[in-house]
């Protein structure tokens, strides 16, 4: 898959301190990628790089196959972390300008934002001042401004901080819309549910250095942990006897359904513990439990750690 | 969607980029109510404070205030001179009792009581009344009554009256200066030095609120956090080259409008108002117009002249240029602000909110301070080495030179100031540009010059 970005060795420090250490990252045009780490891991200076907000100290960007340069702004969208709006101006006047900045012409721009702001059922509000709007209407707002030069990159810095669950969920939906007409969508955040819900990449940041990038399938098979639960009907004790060779016991409640999670036994596979139990137990549910982003994130950090 | 391929097209939409910053910044102040109401206000204030104390004057002329003369010498019936306003009425007899108790009936202004002694004392004369006698009656009183007297004792000793008047001599000291090229130039210190004062307060306060007004937008942009959503469209220079930029054209149209405005108010108002005026204004502009070298008509004029008579005064007073000084104003202004502007911009950049900016903005406004107290302190010597050197240093220039302008200064001198002064911005809104562009994205940390100094060194 062709990527859209590419960024190659970037470093950046800051009086005394590194907050990007030889960085590289490949992001798949297409995809919707999680750029994940801990505060202060160095996300949003890797984002300001992207964006050509701030330069890099060595390294390089690429975008679509060439170093990235002025003119690729226009095919950037950029929703920053602290966002805002002018208080005292006019909602319509003020989207206008955003998106004359990006290049779209007064015109163009207006009848492309009456189209959103019915969307998103703000269409009332285009002559009132930001401060007028509550913040949820101000989010909408923020987001609409952002996409809608259409451009081909979408750069998210924690965009559901602040975000009510409705207002999250319109924006998971409009991120995977965007997916859907051929956008590329790269957004930072700690929310790890909507990281399980819609990525289709992840790329882990701690401490100014990448510690863990791949697709979200390849890495929760990385930290598999061989974890799996089972529910049967029958005898415990010739069940937890059968497994003790293959199992590390974790939990195990009996009853008239019997339910027991544990890990693998490095060397043994489920086949050969599920074709043990068979003759001897009707089993009514089994399946691998693979890890959340959640858990991923925090093991990751802590194996970085040490 | 644009293709920037060719870097003509590039510069363009940069331009374009920047053109519309300022339409915006221009726009959201030139809207707002306060500009509004203080581009309203101003005019009514200056028109008003030209007006007033001519109206003041006339309401308290307005009245006709007729005295009664009790005169014992008989010498001054039907001598004394009358204006619009004071009349005489001479009772045909001399008796002071009488008339004194009838007074308060008269009806009259005031009793004027002339005694025998006059020719030999000088408190022969009183004036009474239940009213306060204001000065100029009294004035008028006493300067008509010497007058005859005089006249009479000439007469006694065998002048004739006449001959007085023939010898009278009225000496108006001409100014006159010598420039370089031999020319004489009649010359107007009085003028010279209320537009000198006029115009270095109001460059001052222009440099001062312009910039004033372009820190504070800079901290609002930090504070409602939109500034990083722009500078992901723009380069940060770009945002506060179309803010300053926008702020300045914003500070010129307020002028603008204040000029049209008073003058309109003024000229519509002031022939209502002050119909005599025009004999007042003419009597205070007359030593200013006989300096200037030409000899207007010493009649009275009427009130559809006074604003022709304005005219006339400006371009009869000898060699003030007033191109030059318009055209210095603004170009100094112009220099002043963009020098001041960058670092106030700056300054914005580097704190969170207005409170913090007051340690710098103290070192960052002393000079315009300094040539303000030393235009006050040189206003009457123009000529100062301390005001020259004063008018070369782009930080003091713009108040300094404007000073010194309506006295005349040589070209070579404006064109190096001026050539300074430029320099001195583009160095400082390179520096300022540094600043900001660091500054703007930085929140919490308070800023120290070390740090400021490592920002201007950042690639």
């Amino acid at each position: 898959m062709a990527s859209i970005l590419e960024t190659n060795e970037v470093c950046k420090h800051y009086s005394g301190h590194t907050a990007l250490d030889h960085v590289s990252l490949n992001v798949p045009q297409g995809t919707v990628f999680g750029l994940l780490g801990p505060n202060g891991a160095g996300k949003t200076t890797l984002i300001r790089i992207i964006n050509q907000i701030t330069a890099p100290d060595s390294g390089t960007v690429l975008f679509n196959g060439h170093t990235i340069g002025p003119d690729d702004i226009y095919q950037i969208g950029y929703m920053p972390e602290e966002r805002g709006l002018y208080k005292k101006m006019k909602v319509g006047e003020q989207a206008v300008y955003l998106a004359q900045l990006k290049g779209l012409s007064k015109a163009d721009a207006t009848q492309r934002l009456k189209v959103w702001f019915d969307k998103f059922e703000i269409g009332n509000w285009w002559n009132c001042k930001v401060e007028e709007l509550s913040k949820g209407m101000q989010q909408k707002v923020q987001f609409i401004t952002t996409v809608l030069h259409e451009p081909k990159l979408l750069i998210f810095d924690e965009p559901f901080s602040g975000f009510d669950p409705i207002n999250a969920n319109l924006l998971k939906e409009e991120i995977l819309n965007l997916k859907d007409k051929g956008a590329t969508v790269i957004f930072s955040t700690h929310n790890m549910a909507s990281v399980e819900e819609i990525c289709d990449h992840i790329a882990l940041i701690n401490k100014s250095r990448k510690i863990l990038d791949g697709s979200v399938n390849d890495v929760r098979q990385q930290f598999k942990l061989n974890l799996f639960e089972l529910s049967y009907i029958g005898d415990s004790e010739k069940v937890l006897a059968l497994c003790a060779p293959m199992v590390d016991l974790k939990e195990n409640e009996p009853g008239a359904i019997s339910h027991l999670s544990g890990g693998l036994k490095p060397g043994f596979t489920y086949n050969q513990l599920l074709a043990a139990l068979l003759p001897e137990v009707q089993i009514t549910q089994f399946n691998e439990l693979i890890p959340n982003m959640n858990d991923i994130f925090i093991k990751a950090v802590n194996q970085n750690a040490n | 969607m644009l293709k920037a391929d060719s870097p003509i097209t590039y510069n363009s939409i940069k331009m374009r980029k920047i053109l519309t910053i300022i339409e915006r910044e221009y726009l959201t102040r030139v809207k707002n109510k306060s500009f509004i109401i203080m581009s309203i206000l101003g005019p009514l204030l200056f028109a008003g404070l030209m007006i007033a104390p001519s109206l003041i004057m006339n309401m308290n002329n307005t009245e006709v205030r007729i005295v009664q003369v009790v005169d014992s010498t008989h010498i001054f019936r039907g001598q004394l001179p009358e204006t619009d306003y004071i009349k005489f009425v001479y009772m045909p007899d001399a008796n002071l009792q009488k008339y004194k108790s009838e007074f308060s009936q008269s009806g009259f202004y005031a009793l004027l009581y002339i005694s025998h002694q006059i020719v030999n004392s000088d408190n022969a004369v009183s004036l009474y009344s239940d009213k306060n006698i204001n000065l100029d009656l009294r004035m008028h009183i006493s300067n008509a009554i010497e007058k005859r007297l005089e006249n009479e004792k000439l007469r006694s000793c065998g002048v004739d009256p006449g001959i007085l008047s023939a010898v009278k001599t009225n000496i108006n000291i001409n100014t006159i200066k010598m420039t370089d090229d031999g020319r004489e130039e009649s010359d107007n210190m009085t003028l010279k030095l209320v537009l000198s004062y006029l115009m270095g307060i109001l460059i001052y306060i222009a440099i001062f609120l312009s910039g004033n007004a372009v820190m504070r937008g800079v901290i609002e942009e930090k504070t409602n956090r939109i500034v990083e959503v722009i500078v992901s469209s723009v380069r940060p220079a770009q945002l506060m080259a179309g803010k300053i930029i926008g702020v300045g054209l914003v500070t010129l149209t307020q002028f603008a409008l204040w000029i049209v405005l008073t003058f309109s108010i003024y000229s519509a108002v002031a022939p209502m108002l002050m119909p005599d005026t025009a004999a007042i204004g003419v009597e205070r502009a007359q030593p200013l117009m006989s300096q200037g070298g030409s000899q207007l008509a010493q009649a009275q004029p009427t009130t559809d002249e006074m604003a022709d008579e304005l005219k006339a005064m400006l371009g009869t007073v000898g060699n003030i240029n007033f191109g030059v000084i318009i055209l210095s104003f603004i170009f100094f202004f112009l220099g002043g602000y963009l020098l001041y502007g960058s670092l106030f911009a700056a300054v914005g950049s580097m704190v969170d909110n207005e409170a913090d900016t007051q340690q710098f903005i103290l070192p960052l406004s002393a000079p315009l301070l300094l040539s303000i107290i030393v235009m006050t302190g040189t206003i009457t010597n123009p000529d100062s080495p301390m005001l020259f050197w004063l008018s070369i240093i782009p930080f003091t220039s713009p108040v300094s030179m404007l000073t010194r302008i309506p006295y005349g200064v040589p070209y070579s001198e404006i064109f190096l100031s001026a050539a300074l002064l430029i320099a001195t911005f583009v160095l400082c809104t390179w520096l300022a540009g540094k600043i900001y562009r660091t500054g703007i994205l930085m929140y919490g940390k308070k800023s120290t010059l070390k740090e400021i100094w490592r920002w201007i060194r950042l690639k």
